[in-house]
């Protein structure tokens, strides 16, 4: 079955008034995360603060990737870092 | 020295390339150490960039495994675009594929979330002209409008993260799909019932509103509330 | 009146400055923005810089041009410029005489690269140039350079180098001051020297920043981080004195202070300007 009998003009216009609220409402605190998303303006200006110094060592990858973030604190049923698939 | 002497642009580009990849060092000790500055310069940017565009994964992981995963993927797929703003979107495909990271199974539909909320930042903003409703023609998508079906509680998790958010006591044990809107000047991340996926889908297909099906238009009001849709008007 | 002082605008000053005017600006106050950031479709970073150059006068700092390689930004990336000059009406548009595009564009080195300046080199600048010139429709500023060691097999020193390039293609120059003070600290040059052989006549912008020295060796490093160094004052200062007044702009990326300390250092720019100063700089003998 389809929704086209039940689509009259009232209910457009009640669909499309909703569609319009949405635009007053704005939530800007909900879209900015732990620091707002795409907030790294001096990645476009090379030589920055961005910048390294000649010391860096640039060449190795020495840092072990060890998670000591909130995503070893969440705390499921199943105990920490098994947030279970439905 | 001697014109011949004179290294072409193209041959100094390549061997410069090499130095910065660190496949060489330059004998000259000085122009190793500036070969070393552009290097961190370019890392550093590179890096930068991705965790402007992820920072829940940041927090998530910590800011030090966070470095470590930004420079493996900086080096693997560093940028193509300078607009450093639109960086990163293979993260989470290595964050899906990185060992280390396997004991946390959601990390990668998190960053897949984060991804949609950046493409959502920069998106198109929506025609000026709000569109006449009717039920022979689709109602589109705004094209800001993102979605994640994830078997995790992606957006609880991503809330979680957010700004004064209160850490919920835990998290809910069934899936998410995660709406990103832009519904007026910010990005907004909501939680739809999975039911609802069949009307996005069928949206993006651009299904005239009079095909939907019953079931699927019951979704409707929710995605034009959030302003998933572009703006219409009623018939009425 | 004309351009005066600016200051970079930073996307934690953006909302602020979208929203309203800030108080006490200096005389023919402008701002300069890195172009990248918002050659993008829509959004709301791109209506608040929008918002800002509806009422005062922005310009566009491209730093993804790679104007100096034998791999340039490709013809989409000067669409995306082009249709941002047209959002924005730009009062100025520069970028960067260095190469950037690796592995044919695979890698675009978010960073500026030196090269030999050779005559090839030249000739491939002014091609590029011309070509982006061309592609936007537009007069551009070339900067000069931060170095950190003399890469050696030039032709040219940099001011003909930079001479040459704008006579041939038309261009305009920005000469950033401190980026002189960087290179000449590194490369064991005079400074002052730098500054006077520059050709006045087409410099359309001048630069003043911070620096900081490298934690591990004697360089310097072109960080933008810090307020504007007294040496780095005096150097723009005997410019201007030469070649009379220009849009000058206190560029800072790092750290960032808060609007009023920025705007405190555009006013100390903008008395560069004033009569009196281009007259007795100072640390003029």
């Amino acid at each position: 079955m389809t929704a086209k009998t039940m689509l009259g003009a009232a209910v457009l216009a009640a669909l499309a008034a909703g569609a319009a609220g949405a635009a007053d409402k704005p939530k800007m605190e909900k879209c900015y995360g732990v620091s707002k998303a795409g907030q790294n303006d001096c990645a476009a200006g090379a030589g920055t603060s961005c910048a390294g110094t000649s010391t860096v060592d640039y060449q190795k990858n020495a840092w072990k990737l060890v998670p000591a973030g909130t995503c070893t604190k969440i705390k499921t049923p199943k105990g920490a870092g098994s947030l279970t698939p439905a | 020295m001697p014109l011949e002497a004179r290294p072409a642009p193209a041959r100094f580009e390549g061997d410069f390339a090499t130095w910065l990849c660190g496949h060489g060092v330059p004998a000259d000790a000085a122009l190793a150490r500036a070969v070393a500055i552009h290097a961190n310069n370019a890392l550093a940017a590179a890096t930068a960039a991705l965790a402007g565009n992820y920072p829940v994964l940041r927090a998530a992981l910590g800011d030090a495994a966070f470095a470590a995963l930004a420079r493996r993927h900086a080096r693997a797929h560093p940028p193509a675009d300078p607009r450093l703003c639109l960086y990163g979107r293979g993260l989470p495909r290595l964050v899906a594929r990185t060992a280390e990271l396997a004991a946390w199974p959601w990390l990668a539909d998190l960053a897949r979330l984060e991804w949609l909320v950046v493409e959502a930042l920069f998106a198109a903003p929506p025609p000026r002209r709000p569109r006449r409703l009717h039920p022979d023609r689709p109602w589109p998508l705004a094209a800001a409008t993102r979605w994640l079906a994830s078997p995790f509680p992606v957006n609880s998790l991503w809330q979680a993260h957010q700004p004064g958010a209160r850490w919920p006591r835990r998290f809910p044990r069934q899936g998410e799909l995660a709406l990103v809107s832009r519904p007026a000047a910010g990005v907004v991340v909501s939680c739809l019932p999975a039911a609802a996926l069949p009307l996005l889908l069928a949206l993006r297909r651009r299904v005239p509103l009079g095909h939907l099906a019953a079931a699927e238009l019951a979704h409707l009001p929710a995605l034009a509330a959030a302003g998933a849709l572009v703006p219409a008007i009623g018939d009425g | 009146m004309g351009l005066g002082a600016g200051i970079g605008l930073r996307l934690p000053h953006l909302a602020a400055l979208a929203a309203g005017d800030p108080p006490a600006p200096p005389p023919g106050l402008w701002f300069e923005v890195h172009a990248e950031n918002f050659m993008v479709a829509g959004g709301p970073r791109l209506e608040a810089l929008m918002a800002v150059a509806a009422r005062s006068p922005v310009a566009l700092h491209g730093v993804g041009l790679a104007l100096a390689g034998t791999c340039p930004a490709p013809a989409r990336h000067l669409g995306q410029l082009r249709r941002l000059c047209d959002r924005i009406g730009p009062v100025l548009l520069s970028d960067h005489l260095a190469w950037q595009r690796i592995d044919g564009g695979r890698w675009h080195v978010p960073d500026f690269l030196p090269f030999p300046r050779t005559r090839a080199a030249l000739a491939l600048c002014i091609a590029n140039v011309h070509r982006a010139q061309d592609g936007l429709g537009r007069r551009l500023l070339i900067e000069n350079p931060s170095h950190y060691a003399d890469v050696g097999g030039h032709d040219l020193p940099e001011h003909e180098f930079l001479a040459e390039l704008a006579l041939a293609s038309g261009c305009g120059l920005l000469v950033d001051v401190n980026n002189i003070h960087v290179s000449a600290h590194n490369l064991g040059l005079d400074a002052g020297l730098l500054i006077d052989c520059l050709p006045g006549d087409l410099i359309g912008e001048i630069h003043v920043a911070g620096h900081r020295a490298d934690a591990g060796s004697p360089l310097l490093i072109d960080s933008h981080d810090a307020p504007v160094a007294a040496p780095v004052w005096a150097l723009a200062a005997r410019l201007l004195a030469r070649i009379g007044p220009r849009p000058i702009m206190v560029e800072r990326d790092g750290e960032l202070p808060a609007l009023a300390d920025l705007l405190a250092e555009a006013h100390q720019a903008a008395a560069l300007l004033e009569p009196a100063a281009l007259l007795e700089p100072a640390g003029a003998a």
